[in-house]
């Protein structure tokens, strides 16, 4: 009886401590999303208010027009193509599969702006294949070059979320309607597109918003064609405006809101997130499934051309910026050079050893307040009404940063942590936080993803024999989000890795980054230079990447062999 | 033709490295290239008894610099050598320096402002971002290269003319301008790249100081007729120089310095020092107020100004011997161009002019840098 009252009592101190710290924890996570998140934006928006927003609006509606008109004709064109491109290589052969995901990983992982040079070395007034080849004279710079280049860049992202929801339709499904007679473009149309839409209208909303708040696009190709991001740009360099930048990326985030809201219902709708890309592209190079039917007749023949078509011209993209990292000058002519790699072993080296640093850190950060979130997030789901709306504002607070474009979230960060009692601008931990907090609501949905398909009741079992909150969360929740954790870490090292909005302000010369001496090489005219840092950011993110992926596919395998 | 010759010889700049480049050239013969061989040397055997250098750092801290180009690095490299004061930098735009040390809200990550256009000095000093430096040399400095009351000091200065793709000129079937005036020639429609003043600082040079060569009413009037042949202003200061080698367009407003080199080896490309003067922009170095290595900065300043060798130094990685402009009397480094080709300009104007300047120019211009402010 007294051994029994003692177990119990003990037990009470153990759940009472663990529930103290849970509750810590869970404070510390809140606290810090308010300290990381919500405090920048603040920031931003109290500068805004210093800018005249009638005067800002009144002196901007073109630009917020072309901004608005880039974006739609990107979302659609950029979501068709992937759209042919998913159909053509879901069923196909693994071979297709495997380049066509390598050129979409390739492309992910590439540093913006480079992109768009190489475009101008193709398609120019003296690109190789509008000159050299068609023999034609026409200058690539204005709104079609703008759509055209982030239609391409923004189509792999696209192409994972739409391949891996079509590879995820029971084929069992399909294979019913062909049994009934069904053709492959009718089994398209009556049963496979009807399932991809939610995923569609996600990929059409989420490039509109990419579209928006890419400025290094129109930047290099716009011509006179300007966007909200490119004046946000123009006020920051030339003007020095701060409060007219915050208007600006005010209401660049205002449109992006909105527009956001329309994605959350979509995927309320349909459960599947736009997540881990990294990490679902290695999974899905690892998925050796064959296709369960091949497309035929005019939709196989239209998918067919569009795909070798988005291959030709990122093998054509890839080959010319390797090249212009080889060469002297800027021409087709320009002769061959090592120089830029030279220059990179000489000045480089320190800044790209950091990034790699930098975004270790970020991802780990990322993943581990991910997590945190996620987890708080679903505890809310489960509670009554406060609690319900608590993990609402959290989730909204997670992913705020993610949607503001990245020179916005910078200037709210170096506003919001230049003083005392806090003052971090001129440390590295800016910068690690700034690409952590950047992509934790990436991070987040994963964790959430996994831990919502988790049975409540195993967490509560675990209790009843008496784990204590602490532990039950550890030993069950932990383990089972493995997969999460991986696209969390992937998906933010990539991203920290290429990030250079958000870093731009808080850059300083004892902690510069690879990027930021890309975009600075690229702003003097050293394109050669800049190619060579694109070609060797590529290279470290590609390792780094296949390393975290093969390790983790290798998990996973031993765990089917379990089941 | 001919202005490709000139222009190569007459400006570009004698210094070691510039020299090298230039030697196949120099065969030819003009004004500058034979001496231009001659500024290393004499640059390091000056003993000037003038020089300083006993300068020595105390702080155990490292300087942090904010400078325009990373080929500083061989010049911060010396700095360590002789006071012992190890040198970080990063290399960004004057504007997004000034952004960046306005956003800091007065306490700044770097000590030292190495180069970029004076325009953003004056804002800054202005603004109560930079800490004055007193010390002996400062009284070499020429007016106006100089703030008088020894918040920034200029290291050289940025000059401004034309580079031409003369393929594209043949191209359209048109000649090579020869001045401001010809840009606004009808023929040269669509082929002009220009930099937008706000962004670019030697555009900013050019825009002020044609104005104050044609007169506030004349030059704008002349800016409107430009603005015809000017398809759209570019953001980045670079872009008319690489556009025009990339073979984009005819025609670039550009600065002109050695780093161009690279460019003019394709045989395509000439530079052109337009017949009514070239404008420039001071070019400056300034100490930034509450930075966390001011004393450091502040012997950054003294220890480059106070030495002629260093100075030289400095002229051979930068390609051109502007520093003259600013300190007449520098020993070792070799003038490499007469000063008659540049405009007649005030510069100490450039500061309280900006805003006005950049306002008009938006109306000037308008539908082709779009209004965002």
């Amino acid at each position: 009886m007294k051994t029994q009252d003692l177990t119990t009592r003990r037990a009470l101190i153990r759940h009472r401590g663990s529930t103290v710290a849970c509750v810590a924890i869970g404070a510390a996570t809140v606290g810090l999303v308010l300290l990381f998140s919500v405090d920048p934006i603040l920031s931003l928006l109290s500068k805004s208010i210093g800018g005249s927003f009638g005067r800002v609006l009144a002196n901007n509606q073109q630009i917020v027009w072309n901004s608005i008109a880039a974006g739609v004709a990107t979302a659609v064109i950029s979501t068709a193509l992937a759209l042919a491109i998913s159909l053509r290589v879901a069923f196909s052969s693994s071979k297709l599969r495997g380049v066509v995901l390598a050129l979409v990983f390739a492309s992910i992982i590439s540093p913006p702006f480079v992109s768009s040079l190489a475009y101008v070395e193709l398609f120019g007034r003296r690109g190789l294949i509008t000159h050299e080849l068609l023999g034609l004279s026409i200058s690539p710079y204005g709104p079609v070059g703008v759509v055209v280049m982030q239609s391409v860049f923004f189509c792999a992202i696209n192409v994972l979320l739409l391949l891996s929801t079509i590879r995820n339709i029971d084929p069992a499904v399909l294979d019913a309607a062909r049994d009934v007679g069904a053709s492959p473009s009718q089994v398209v149309r009556r049963v496979v597109l009807p399932l991809t839409w939610p995923s569609v209208g996600a990929c059409l909303l989420l490039t509109f918003i990419r579209s928006l708040a890419d400025y290094g696009t129109p930047i290099v190709i716009g011509g006179s064609f300007e966007t909200i991001s490119t004046a946000i740009y123009e006020q920051v360099v030339g003007y020095s405006d701060l409060a007219t930048s915050a208007v600006l990326g005010v209401l660049l985030c205002g449109i992006a809101i909105i527009v956001y809201a329309g994605y959350a219902v979509l995927i309320a709708r349909s459960r599947k997130r736009v997540a881990g890309t990294a990490t679902s592209a290695f999974e899905m190079l690892g998925d050796r499934r064959s296709a369960p039917m091949r497309l035929r007749g005019v939709l196989g023949i239209v998918c067919g051309i569009v795909c070798f078509a988005f291959i030709a011209f990122m093998i054509l993209q890839y080959v010319t910026i390797v090249r212009a990292s080889l060469t002297a000058g800027i021409s087709w002519k320009a002769s061959f050079t090592t120089a830029n790699y030279d220059h990179l072993v000489e000045y480089q080296a320190t800044p790209l050893a950091r990034s790699v640093g930098f975004a270790l850190l970020a991802a780990a950060v990322a993943t581990v307040l991910g997590f945190l979130c996620a987890y708080l997030q679903e505890q809310g789901r489960r509670g009554r009404g406060p609690a319900r709306k608590a993990q609402a504002l959290l989730g909204f607070a997670v992913t705020m940063p993610y949607m503001l474009p990245g020179t916005c979230l910078g200037l709210g960060y170096i506003l919001a942590f230049n003083a005392a009692p806090l003052k971090l601008t001129g440390t590295g931990v800016i910068i690690v936080l700034v690409l952590a907090f950047k992509e934790l609501a990436i991070s987040q949905q994963a964790f959430s993803n996994e831990i919502a398909q988790l049975d409540p009741h195993l967490e509560e079992a675990a209790r009843d024999v008496g784990a204590t909150k602490f532990a039950s969360a550890l030993r069950i929740a932990v383990p089972s989000v493995r997969r999460a954790a991986a696209v969390s870490f992937m998906n933010a090292f990539t991203s920290a890795m290429v990030a250079y909005g958000a870093v731009l302000f808080l850059i300083t010369p004892s902690n510069k980054t690879a990027i930021f001496e890309l975009f600075d090489a690229l702003s003097s005219g050293k394109y050669g230079q800049a190619a060579a840092t694109s070609v060797v950011i590529v290279a470290i993110t590609l390792a780094v990447d296949a390393v975290l992926g093969f390790l983790f596919l290798k998990r996973r395998r031993r765990a089917h062999g379990d089941d | 033709m001919t202005q490709k010759g000139l222009s190569r010889r007459s400006f570009v700049v004698g210094s070691a490295s510039a020299a090298l480049a230039l030697s196949a050239l120099a065969v030819t013969g003009c004004s500058g290239s034979g001496s231009s061989s001659s500024a290393a040397s004499s640059a390091s055997s000056a003993s000037q008894t003038a020089n300083k250098t006993d300068l020595k750092s105390t702080s155990g801290k490292t300087l942090k610099v904010i400078c325009t180009s990373e080929s500083y690095k061989k010049l911060f490299e010396k700095f360590t050598q002789d006071v012992g004061c190890e040198v970080e930098f990063v290399s960004m735009s004057s504007g997004e320096a000034l952004s960046k040390l306005k956003a800091e809200g007065g306490t700044p990550a770097a000590d030292l402002w190495f180069g970029g256009g004076i325009d953003s000095f004056m804002s800054a000093k202005d603004s109560g971002l930079l800490e004055q430096v007193n010390f002996e040399a400062a009284s070499r400095f020429a007016d106006t290269f100089k703030d008088p009351d020894n918040y920034w000091f200029s290291k050289g200065a940025t000059v401004v003319g034309f580079i031409v793709n003369n393929d594209i000129l043949d191209e359209i079937g048109a000649e090579a301008p020869k001045s401001w005036a010809d840009l606004t020639n009808a023929a040269y429609k669509d082929e002009i790249v220009m930099s937008t003043p706000a962004v670019s600082g030697t555009n900013y040079a050019a825009v002020d100081a044609l104005l104050q060569y044609m007169g506030e009413d004349a030059g704008w009037q002349y800016f409107s007729q430009l603005n015809e042949n000017i398809p759209y202003y570019t953001k980045r200061g670079s872009d008319p120089s690489t556009r025009v080698s990339q073979g984009e367009a005819g025609i670039g407003i550009t600065y002109i310095d050695g780093t161009l080199d690279e460019l003019l080896k394709s045989g395509e490309l000439s530079l052109v020092y337009p017949t009514e003067g070239m404008p420039y922009m001071p070019d400056g170095v300034a100490v930034f107020k509450n930075a966390d290595d001011v004393d450091d900065a502040k012997l950054f300043v003294e220890w480059l100004f106070s030495n002629d060798e260093n100075m030289a130094y400095l002229a051979s990685i930068d390609k051109k011997s502007t520093i003259l402009m600013c300190i007449p009397d520098v020993k070792g480094v070799e003038a490499t161009f007469d000063t008659s080709q540049l405009m007649k300009e005030d510069t100490t104007k450039f500061g309280p002019n900006r805003e006005a300047v950049l306002a008009k120019w938006q109306e000037v211009t308008a539908g082709k840098e779009v209004v965002s402010s």
